[in-house]
């Protein structure tokens, strides 16, 4: 496999409190990579910084063999916020035609993506639900066409038939080449669908690799329980 | 400018449809509706009276219309994670002066708004002069001065409502600023001439492009003067603008 965003080293402190501790990971090309860790880890100001919304106070992160600059995030990367809230004065379809405005190079296909997302383009996003804003998040994310997906919390307060399609819908961006980084609290779904995984604890990098070794580490076939033995929380 | 323009569209269309836009819009009917009832008073300078109310109402609610929308929204967005998206689109330059010209398009939208029901009212009673646009047009560069301010104290603040006083200061400091130096040509006072001056001139000179008593009056307004004060609110948006992107560019999302 071959590398697309390596992060080496990064460090980043508010204040005294080290947030990210010399943390180094690799997502490679054509993978879903899930980032697990509690609340408070650090996983959200890791995305922050890849999409240089945080500064690093120290790393680099390179994207291919090329330091990440904001040309690159602005045509490759898309990104889906936790907690994420459009503006509810807003029609989807005319949300998402202005944004694609923004896009650099080919204008991109709203209508096709609209009708794989099913929402309705002529309803305001105030009147939507979680879902369906959840959704539209994703399809803002992949308005771009982007080759790599940054995905924070995508099922976050999502019903289980809802959290379902979203992953099925997952699968399908990543079998047609789209890697995908995403954090979750919802282990048995990160269990689902990605391959490699990397656990951040206490704002250090505890674990990185395959699914299936970290399981087995641990011998146990529940990604939460070996999550916690890893944390050292099984015993609480 | 692509990217300039999908921020400005999204802001303004934002703006236009929020309750704040038809709040404050409705204040301004109910205002102007008040006015036309009182016309009767004004015996003999009805026409001056219902320009000159029409004129005033449109400002301050215009800069009512800044204060509670524009820069509600610009907080909105930061609580929302929007910022972060359309981060990953767009430069921080292109945001700042894309969500600037979607609040200036705001502004215009509720000048022309406000003209035309001002032109009815007018109209119907005799009242109406072409330079009452020109009156209009002083009043949305004014704002739209305002508008960068609001921007720079947006994103130079951490709270809304610094950020909406300061704003208003602004505002009121720019309207009032020539008053006193006007005051000191007459009486001595113990801040020194140079001091006043500088302030003045740092402030944008609303004296100067506000053409409100021309309008009043019904007095016609050179084309080089309105070319003048556009090119004086352009440069001066420009001056207030790079501090305001910078601090945007600073403050981590």
């Amino acid at each position: 496999m071959e590398p697309l965003l390596q992060i080496r080293e990064a460090t980043r402190k508010f204040g005294n409190v080290c947030v990210l501790d010399r943390l180094t990971l690799t997502v490679e090309r054509g993978e879903i990579f899930g980032l697990l860790g509690l609340n408070g880890a650090g996983k959200t100001t890791l995305f922050k910084c890849i999409l240089k919304l945080i500064a690093l106070n120290e790393g680099s992160i390179l994207y291919g063999d090329k330091p990440l600059d904001l040309a690159t995030i602005h045509a490759k990367i898309g990104y889906l916020p936790e907690f994420y809230l459009p503006p509810g004065e807003l029609r989807a379809g005319e949300y998402l035609r202005l944004l694609g405005l923004a896009v650099s190079g080919p204008r991109p296909d709203v209508d096709a993506l609209l009708q794989k997302t099913g929402l309705d383009a002529n309803k305001l996003i105030g009147d939507y639900s979680r879902g369906m804003i959840q959704r539209l998040g994703l399809a803002i994310a992949l308005l771009k066409a982007p080759e790599f997906v940054i995905l924070d919390e995508p099922t976050l307060g999502l019903d289980p038939l809802v959290r379902l399609r979203l992953l099925d819908w997952l699968r399908e961006l990543n079998s047609q080449g789209k890697t995908i980084l995403l954090s979750s609290h919802d282990f048995a779904q990160v269990a689902k669908v990605c391959q490699r995984i990397a656990v951040l604890h206490e704002h250090q990098l505890r674990y990185i690799g395959p699914l299936t070794d970290f399981l087995d580490q641990h011998k146990t076939s529940s990604l939460e329980e070996a999550f916690l033995k890893e944390i050292g929380g099984h015993n609480a | 400018m692509r990217k300039i323009l999908s921020m400005a569209a999204i802001t303004f269309l934002q703006g236009f449809r929020t309750q704040t836009f038809r709040i404050v819009g409705m204040l301004f009917v109910a205002i102007m509706a008040m006015t036309y009832a009182l016309r009767v008073l004004s015996i003999g300078h009805k026409a001056m009276m219902l320009r000159s109310f029409g004129l005033s109402v449109m400002e301050i609610s215009s800069l009512l219309l800044i204060i509670f929308g524009c820069v509600a929204s610009f907080y909105r967005e930061r609580e929302t994670r929007l910022q972060a998206i359309h981060l990953t689109y767009v430069s921080s330059f292109d945001h700042v002066l894309g969500r600037l010209l979607g609040n200036c398009l705001l502004i215009g939208a509720y000048t022309i708004l406000a003209t035309l029901a001002c032109a009815i009212v007018l109209w119907h009673e005799n009242a109406w002069s072409w330079v009452f646009v020109v009156g209009a047009y002083s009043i949305f560069l004014k704002l739209c001065i305002i508008c960068v301010f609001c921007s720079l104290f947006s994103n130079l603040l951490s709270s809304s409502i610094f950020a909406s006083l300061m704003t208003v200061f602004v505002y009121f400091a720019a309207e009032y600023a020539s008053y006193p130096l006007a005051m000191m040509r007459r009486t001595p006072s113990v801040v020194p001439d140079s001091v006043s001056k500088a302030v003045y001139h740092l402030l944008p000179n609303f004296d100067k492009i506000d053409l409100k008593y021309s309008a009043i009056h019904g007095e016609g307004v050179a084309a080089f003067l309105i070319l003048e004060i556009t090119l004086y609110t352009l440069l001066y948006i420009a001056l207030v603008f790079i501090p305001a992107w910078r601090a945007f560019a600073r403050h981590e999302h």
